[in-house]
């Protein structure tokens, strides 16, 4: 009979190697495995993930007992029918295991007619000084009375002399159900149903916690659904006592087994670390996102074989589920679920409490504690998701009670405050309350959008308020936000002017609003790139703040930040866009560094720095940028996901693939826990992610990540400007690894949307280059002709000479002017990337070489193509910055090629054969680079 | 003499022991062993393997004063019978088991589903120490003495020729490979 027991830990063909490496890691102090293992020198690479794996036991051998030999299976005749085992005669058998048997029983003297389970563990178990400990967890089990725990009747031994002497006993109640993922699939049970079973087993381990005791084996085989739907929680046979000390503990593990099942197991119980509530937070976790998605958060990973507790952190569920469910898991439930499987205790949910609560709160479509969101955003992520009719009450209750938060939290501070703050809820409340003739009749009762009340507002506040400046002022200025969030542009500057102009009358030209106000015009001019009435308002700005005598940094800061951008719009401006920048990082480090506006002013520099191709200044600022946007009490997710989907471009474009694509998957991860994952802000870092993955090499992972987004991209016909990118790198993908001819619709269609509507300067001749390369391929050569030349001529108009991308484009022409046969014009753009090299070490400059060796072949000028394709190779590698690993057999073959020239098969061949088997893994398998040539001697 | 004493005997003799001869010997003798001692054990089923092949060396020496070679051979192979022997009993069990009729259980059997030893670990290792054995000869020739023969450290060391240090670093490193599979 096959069985997967029979596999090795190691394919025997890299035995020796992997024996050797195992080792020297069992000479490591255990706690030293784990860098050991990090820092595996690449050449064995390939064995890391089998060491992990095999090291991930290694708590297993530091403890005697593991494989301390043979058991049989308890045999059935053990027990039969009709015996007494203490108080209880045996019925019928309903399950054995290793530790013992479990039959149904009743009361031997008939004292009560209920059945029990009688679990008969073996008496080797429980020998010893451990039936004190017995007795003692007898009691505590004794008083979890719970109605969805199954409830523990009594414990015992049985009398001497008795058939089975000293047998100990423990009766449970009898419960007759399904392991509760089994009962949610036999019933399909819809996500709310789900939901509500989650809620009855966190109430009754909530309740156990409340008795000091942590269950820590909580799984579905242990959460028992009856046919009335009611849950039972059973086994606490290795629950915990919180307040045990240390003998005690010892005691209970010996008797319990190690570990709890470890696929429900927290990290910090895998790593042997402390137990505690959080621990069964962990497991009901697991537990409900294997309910709610129909798979397991952590199976795939750990079988991966990361150390011990580093299983990182769980996909998001609704990325996990069926199709039908993924909508409504995402949001909510994947914060939630994300926050119960927190690997630091500390980050997850505190209390079972907290975990049910968040749920009831989902439900009931209130705003959940799982991510950490500020009032004034939760209450604009509310309304903005309710443009359409909502719940009355439900809005009612969300803008009074966190809406208001802020106001009649002030309000503490001054009589005057607290009057206002009276003044302006009494007002919200009323416009809520109101039903007005003005709202259509077959809008249904109770119901009105957000939007309406908001338009219903404002006359209201004009008019009621007349006399009392600050109130309005501060309603105005709230409703004004509040339409911004709703990206009501004109309504905001309406208002916003409205609310200026009586500050201005009622408290002078210098009071805070009024100076915010002028900086954020100058924000937003700068922004949108208006260099006129950039230029202008800063200026502005500059002044009034000058005047006023405004001492605020963080206000001067923003307005460095604006000064940075009004430079970088001259490119003979950038070393002062730089100091600007900086400038304004200064200031808010200084004045206010938990800002949001520092996290602005760095993620400008950061940027900047990244344009100019400062790469490792802008991965640092990044860097920083991200840990401090993350320590924000008002952190915001969406921000998050562009600052690393940036970080990410970042690392690529250095040509660092594999921080690239961690920083990818970070973006995607907030991209889907903050809208879902078919949402288009998912989409860019996803297809990054894809794309730094298929440019390292890594095609069929690559291929897995786009096969889970192109199917959710609208078609090529409905292009935007993000959309074209995406299929234009896509396309340009599918060229590389030779599927010129599925690439080209899409790097057509992009490339013309691209002509007319550019998301940056160089998209247009960018797309031209990809376009003509995909169709140099495809042997197009008319149309190749076409775009590289076009592309070449808009590079030297627009660029300098010594860029990579122009750089770039060079030899993508050389290359096929040199196919085309066009010799000297293509050596000519060849030795014209060569100009410029300055001894750097790009991609391109590697493969000018290259195009050179090819002409001097084709001249027959051995010495120089020996000497150009020598240098190919040694630049490529030691290559920085941008590459394609395609790149590398291109470049051998081209060595080949001139080492068979020169009439030395053997070596030619075997780098062909390198080559070849490079290719077949980076290339499709119907490109002609996959195919091995037999070389002959010319 | 005993019919064990000879036969290794006559295999030093011959230039080394029929191993076959000395299975088929002591294997009915160990195995009748084992049944008589499960079936005194009540419920529990933790096989005392090093008291076994201990007995069983008494009874199938009989009185003789053999020398220390002949020993160190005998539990080297005892520790290969007492391997069929158990997974023998194991199978059989479970075969006894399944005629019984257990049904699907309505109650979680397990006073602990992580426990310490598993029903049916005994045939992993076994199965999982064939599959060693082949890569790693010696790792699966202590695995068999210890867990199966239930050998101390000092006599697997002895018979193997090995320190008492190695034969432990050995223990660790299979112990480690065998968790990987048999997981």
């Amino acid at each position: 009979m096959p069985s997967s027991k029979n596999t090795l830990p190691c394919p025997p063909h890299l035995w020796p190697q992997f024996s050797a490496l195992l080792d020297a890691a069992l000479d490591l102090d255990a706690t030293a495995r784990a860098d050991w293992l990090a820092g595996l020198p690449a050449q064995h690479a390939e064995l890391k993930p089998w060491l992990a794996a095999v090291l991930q036991a290694e708590g297993l051998i530091a403890t005697a007992d593991y494989l301390q030999g043979p058991s049989l299976p308890a045999s059935t005749d053990d027990f039969s029918p009709g015996q007494r085992i203490g108080p209880w005669r045996l019925m019928r058998a309903i399950g054995s295991g290793g530790m013992g048997a479990v039959w149904l029983a009743a009361r031997a003297d008939g004292a009560y007619e209920r059945e029990v389970a009688l679990k008969l563990p073996h008496a080797h178990l429980i020998a010893g000084a451990l039936k004190a400990r017995f007795a003692r967890e007898r009691n505590v089990l004794a008083g979890l009375e719970h109605p969805h725990i199954a409830r523990f009747y009594d414990a015992g031994l049985a009398d001497q002399g008795s058939e089975h002497p000293g047998q100990p006993w423990l009766a449970l109640e009898y419960v007759e159900g399904l392991p509760i993922t089994q009962y949610c699939t036999q019933r399909s049970l819809d996500v709310q149903q789900r939901i509500a079973l989650i809620q009855q087993v966190a109430s009754a381990v909530q309740a156990a916690h409340a008795r000091l005791v942590v269950h820590r084996d909580l799984k579905p085989a242990n959460v028992l659904v009856t046919a009335a739907g009611e849950v039972k929680l059973l086994d606490f046979g290795i629950a915990k006592l919180l307040d045990d000390d240390c003998d005690a503990e010892a005691a209970l593990t010996q008797v319990t087994g190690r570990a709890a099942t470890p696929d429900y197991a927290a990290p910090e119980q895998l790593a042997g670390g402390a137990i505690t509530v959080a621990t069964d937070v962990f497991a009901l976790g697991v537990m409900s996102y294997e309910m709610l998605t129909g798979a397991k958060p952590f199976a795939i990973r750990s079988r991966l074989g990361a150390m011990g507790s580093e299983r990182g952190e769980a996909a998001l569920a609704s990325s996990r589920a069926a199709r039908a469910q993924q909508a409504a898991l995402r949001g909510d439930l994947d914060a939630i679920l994300a926050k119960a499987l927190e690997p630091d205790p500390a980050r997850r949910y505190a209390s079972m409490e907290a975990f049910a609560s968040d749920l009831a709160r989902h439900l009931a479509h209130l705003p959940i504690a799982a991510r950490r969101i500020t009032r004034r955003q939760r209450t604009v992520k509310f309304i903005r998701r309710n443009r359409a009719p909502l719940g009355f009450a439900a809005l009612l209750l969300l803008v009074l009670g966190l809406g208001l938060g802020g106001v009649l939290w002030q309000a503490q501070r001054a009589n005057e405050e607290a009057r206002r703050a009276e003044a302006v809820k009494g007002f919200l409340v009323e416009v809520f309350k109101a039903s007005d003739p003005r709202i259509a009749s077959d809008t249904p009762r109770g119901q009105i959008s957000a939007r309406a009340l908001l338009d219903l507002a404002v006359p209201k506040i004009k008019s009621r308020f007349a006399d009392d400046p600050p109130v309005q002022i501060e309603l105005l200025r709230t409703v004004a936000d509040l339409y911004r969030e709703l990206r009501e542009d004109a309504r905001y500057a309406a208002l916003q002017a409205e609310q200026l102009a009586l500050v201005r009358t009622h408290y002078g030209p210098h009071h805070p609003n009024i100076l915010d106000d002028a900086v954020e015009q100058g924000a937003r001019a700068c922004a949108a790139a208006d260099a006129v009435r950039c230029t202008a308002l800063q200026a502005q700005a500059d002044a009034l703040l000058k005047t006023a005598g405004d001492t605020s940094t963080e206000r001067r800061g923003h307005w460095w930040v604006n000064e940075g951008l009004r430079l970088q719009m001259d490119s003979t401006e950038l070393p002062a866009a730089q100091q600007a920048f900086e400038t304004a990082v200064a200031l808010y480090r200084q004045g206010a560094p938990q800002s949001r506006g520092h996290v602005t002013a760095l993620m400008e520099l950061a940027g900047f720095e990244q344009v100019n191709q400062r790469l490792p200044q802008s991965i640092v600022h990044f860097r920083e940028v991200i840990a401090l946007a993350m320590t924000l009490p008002d952190r915001n997710d969406a921000e998050l996901q562009t600052l690393w989907g940036n970080l990410g471009i970042a690392h690529q474009q250095a040509g660092q693939f594999a921080e690239a694509g961690q920083a990818f998957s970070q973006a995607a991860d907030y991209a889907e826990r903050t809208t879902g994952a078919d949402s288009p802000a998912a989409w860019g870092p996803r297809a990054n992610a894809a794309r730094t993955l298929h440019l390292a090499g890594e095609r069929e992972a690559a291929h897995r990540e786009y096969a889970r987004l192109i199917p959710l991209l609208p078609p090529l016909e409905t292009l935007d400007r993000d959309l074209a990118t995406l299929y234009q790198n896509y396309g340009e993908r599918l060229a590389a690894e030779g599927r010129p001819l599925e690439g080209l619709p899409m790097l057509e269609a992009a490339a013309a949307f691209l002509q007319q509507q550019a998301p940056f300067e160089f998209a247009p001749r960018l797309a031209r280059r990809l376009l003509g390369e995909a169709y140099v391929r495809a042997g197009r050569t008319t149309e190749a002709r076409r775009e590289l030349k076009a592309a070449l001529d808009a590079y030297l108009a627009n660029d300098a000479e010594r860029n990579q991308p122009v750089m770039a484009v060079r030899e993508s022409w050389g290359r096929f002017l040199l196919g085309q046969g066009e010799t000297a014009a293509a050596r000519a753009q060849f030795e014209a990337v060569l100009a410029v090299a300055e001894g750097r070490q790009f991609a391109h400059i590697a493969l000018a070489h290259g195009g050179l060796a090819r002409v001097a072949l084709a001249q027959g000028q051995a010495a120089e193509a020996d000497r150009q394709s020598a240098a190919a190779l040694a630049l490529w590698n030691q290559v920085t910055g941008f590459r394609d690993v395609r790149m590398g057999p291109y470049l051998q073959r081209i060595r080949a090629e001139v080492l068979l020239a020169s009439g030395d098969l053997a070596a030619a061949q075997k780098l062909e054969d390198e080559a070849a088997a490079a290719s077949a893994r980076f290339d499709d398998a119907q490109s002609p680079t996959v195919q091995r040539r037999m070389l002959k001697l010319p | 003499m005993s019919e064990i004493t000879q036969l290794i005997k006559a295999g030093s003799a011959a230039g080394g022991v029929s191993s076959e001869a000395l299975f088929t010997a002591a294997y009915p003798e160990l195995r009748k062993l084992a049944h008589s001692r499960l079936a005194q054990s009540g419920p529990m089923t933790l096989i005392d393997t090093t008291a076994l092949v201990n007995e069983s060396w008494l009874r199938l020496s009989g009185k003789d004063t053999l020398q220390v070679e002949t020993r160190r051979k005998f539990f080297a192979y005892a520790a290969q019978v007492m391997r069929t022997v158990i997974v023998d009993l194991v199978r059989e069990r479970q075969a006894e088991r399944r005629g019984g009729g257990d049904k699907a259980l309505t109650l979680n059997t397990a006073i602990g589903d992580g426990v310490a030893v598993a029903d049916d670990e005994a045939l992993h290792v076994h199965e999982a120490l064939e599959s060693l054995g082949a890569v790693e000869p010696r790792l699966a020739q202590v695995v068999e003495m210890r867990y199966f023969g239930g050998l101390t450290e000092v006599e697997i060391g002895e018979v193997l020729g090995l320190t008492e240090r190695t034969v432990r670093r050995d223990w660790d490193k299979a112990r480690l490979l065998l968790a990987a599979m048999l997981k």
